[in-house]
């Protein structure tokens, strides 16, 4: 038959192995089961068609790649896919489009026109934000930036 | 010796099955645990839930719960049971959507792992002792309360609590933070080697086996043992870690029974293998042996890929060439590595010596006579001891090579010889079977250019010119073949032993009749030789 140096017999062991796999092979490790709870965007497999994508494409976690991603895209990774390589990939995209977050408000800024005053503590102008509860950009005029509120890791 | 890591786990997985708790101690547990859990999810929690952690500790002293090491061990062990009945109960609520019962789950394994990982940071101040001691305990009671469970339940053990638990806590324990940087090997020891993950092996718990595997195989885990740890300190933990794998799948892959679950993680290895035949190729190569050794002989893929590695510096030089002269590549005078004892695996010692003093005086002539009984002697499932052969073949090889340096490994040199005689002798003397084995074994060599490959091709090639009897040709024929019509990789030394044997005149390859014997053979022949020599077509 298929086994070239025929069949042995399995020993008890070997039958109790196959049994316990069998039926551990009903409820199989999730994906999840090993990464980060997702909050926002939990993992959820289903059947789809071959033809549609069924994996990203290459070189999607580069930075040049993030930069080519509308804000709007940008801040929904922020928001919604905390603690992941992706968030960190759309604040340094952010960052690079000169948009500032801010600790307090959980915000990112952007001068909308070079500040009226700046201090050692802090700058005061127009500025345009992101409120996430809102979801959409809005502009603040005569707004104080504290830069004790200022996120300035370097994100290398 | 007391305070032993082994002896720390071992006292672990033993406490798991003491139900002796004092009175209260349940109820204290349980109202800790929901408290840490709703400390460890509030906002207030702090980076690393370090400010919750502060806060909580301090309760834990106000129950009196760190008042002796017993104590703790037991709050361990109730918690662990805690959670574990939590995803038990979880997981059979009806009209539940996955993943509302995986957050479910997480929610609480999350927070014990968490608190664990502080704990252990945090114990002993700046003794590494204390923490590891905690660590390998903490692992051996949830291996304990796994162990225990999946006895109990059979059928209906569940992975995923103690699944996500190890996972978790192994990321969490390799964080870049110097105080976890300064105790890592042992971090690694404790989920390994002779522990935790090795006491939990597919054999001793199969309905833990697929997520063991993805434990294994978690890109954390191999990039910390392979990778990140100096001087391959981690390479060991992780063969035995493999060979714990292949073991489970030897017998069903032997009698080629392959029911759905066994293909599952039959998949599962060869990925796995992929991945280190692309990323790590040297630790598969400073393994093969060992792998080879418990791999049965007719999972000739699964060996290919191991055979088929070879050392990233290395430039393997086209097998198709025309005119390649193997004997002048710069590498095919170096001896591969060989992580594995051979000598020891040559058992009985009067065998050995028996052995030894043949290759040394090339008498007494029973030592041949006697040699088929002394391959037989042992286990179930073949008339042969295969791991004995192994051994043979390849210590019988290595003590040729250095003999051989003055002239150069040729197949005008390797004959006359005690280690020929021997190898002669088995092509000869044994059955079918035997023979197949004995072929297998000195096939299982031919891999990147080094002294072996070219030892065991000539030694292969040699026996093939030699043999008065067509049966030899025609096997050892049938152990090259089938090792090439499978999907790639090809070993390197393969391809050229086989090459060599179609396309030198001098073995009259295509005068035999086997080549012929049935019209699909011929046709995969001439496929394999056309094949071979592309530079004509």
């Amino acid at each position: 038959g298929m086994a070239p140096l025929g069949p042995i017999q399995l020993t008890k062991d070997q039958h109790y192995q196959l049994s316990n796999l069998e039926a551990a092979y009903h409820h199989l490790p999730h994906p999840s089961d090993s990464e980060r709870m997702r909050h926002f965007l939990p993992r959820n497999p289903c059947p789809t068609p071959t033809y549609y994508p069924s994996a990203t494409f290459p070189h999607a976690d580069t930075v040049e790649l993030y930069q080519r991603c509308s804000t709007e895209t940008l801040f929904f990774i922020f928001y919604y896919m905390e603690g992941t390589k992706a968030q960190y990939l759309a604040a340094k995209a952010l960052k690079k489009q000169s948009w500032r977050f801010h600790t307090k408000y959980m915000m990112w800024f952007q001068r909308h026109e070079e500040p009226k005053q700046i201090t050692e503590e802090y700058e005061q102008g127009t500025y345009i934000y992101f409120d996430y509860e809102k979801w959409g950009q809005k502009k603040k005029e005569g707004f104080t930036f504290e830069y004790r509120y200022l996120e300035d890791r370097d994100l290398n | 010796v007391p305070g032993s890591v082994t002896s720390m786990m071992q006292t672990g997985i033993t406490q798991a099955r003491e139900f002796d708790d004092p009175a209260g101690l349940h109820e204290k547990t349980e109202f800790l645990l929901r408290e840490w859990v709703n400390m460890y999810h509030s906002p207030q929690a702090g980076r690393d839930s370090f400010k919750a952690f502060n806060a909580f500790v301090q309760q834990m002293h106000t129950q009196g719960i760190l008042k002796t090491d017993d104590l703790i061990t037991r709050f361990f062990r109730l918690c662990t049971e805690m959670c574990v009945d939590l995803c038990y109960r979880a997981l059979s609520e009806a009209g539940q959507s996955q993943t509302m019962i995986r957050a479910k789950c997480f929610h609480t394994l999350d927070a014990f792992v968490r608190l664990i990982a502080l704990l252990v940071k945090h114990s002993g101040d700046t003794n590494t002792v204390t923490k590891i001691n905690l660590l390998n305990k903490v692992l051996g009671i949830m291996a304990g309360v796994l162990l225990q469970d999946h006895e109990v339940r059979f059928a209906e053990f569940q992975q995923l609590p103690y699944h996500r638990i190890f996972i978790m806590l192994f990321i969490e324990l390799n964080a870049p933070e110097p105080i976890l940087e300064a105790i890592n090997f042992e971090v690694l020891t404790a989920f390994c080697f002779s522990h935790v993950f090795h006491i939990l092996r597919p054999a001793k718990a199969p309905g833990f086996a697929y997520a063991w595997l993805e434990l294994i195989s978690h890109r954390v885990f191999i990039g910390r043992l392979l990778a990140l740890t100096p001087n391959q300190r981690g390479w060991g933990f992780y063969a035995q870690l493999l060979v714990d794998l292949f073991k489970i799948l030897a017998p069903f892959l032997r009698n080629a029974d392959m029911t759905k679950p066994v293909q599952l993680l039959y998949k599962g290895t060869l990925r796995v293998l992929l991945v280190l035949l692309h990323d790590f190729p040297e630790f598969l190569c400073d393994y093969h042996y060992a792998f080879c050794d418990v791999i049965p002989p007719n999972c000739i893929q699964m060996r290919n890929l191991i055979l088929s590695a070879f050392p990233r510096t290395m430039r393997l030089p086209d097998p198709f060439t025309v005119n390649l002269v193997v004997e002048h590549l710069p590498d095919i005078n170096k001896a591969p590595r060989i992580l594995t004892n051979i000598v020891s695996l040559i058992q009985p010692a009067s065998f050995k010596k028996d052995l030894d003093s043949y290759l040394k005086s090339r008498a007494p002539i029973t030592f041949l006579s006697e040699l088929k009984s002394n391959l037989q002697a042992n286990p179930q499932g073949s008339r042969y001891d295969i791991p004995l052969i192994n051994a043979l073949v390849l210590y019988v090889g290595t003590q040729a090579i250095p003999l051989l340096q003055t002239k150069g490994v040729s197949m005008s040199t390797i004959a006359p010889s005690s280690h020929m005689d021997i190898f002669e002798n088995l092509a000869v003397n044994l059955d079918t079977e035997g023979r197949y084995l004995f072929l297998t074994a000195i096939a299982n060599q031919l891999r990147y250019p080094n002294s072996h490959t070219h030892y065991f091709s000539c030694a292969l090639l040699y026996l093939f010119r030699q043999a008065n009897d067509q049966t030899i040709q025609e096997l050892i024929t049938r152990v090259l073949l089938e090792r090439l019509i499978v999907n790639r990789p090809h070993p390197w030394g393969l391809l050229i032993t086989f090459i060599e044997l179609i396309k030198n005149q001098n073995f009259k390859f295509w005068d035999h009749e086997f080549v012929r014997c049935a019209p699909e053979i011929e046709k995969l022949f001439e496929n394999v030789a056309r094949s071979c020599y592309p530079q004509k077509q």
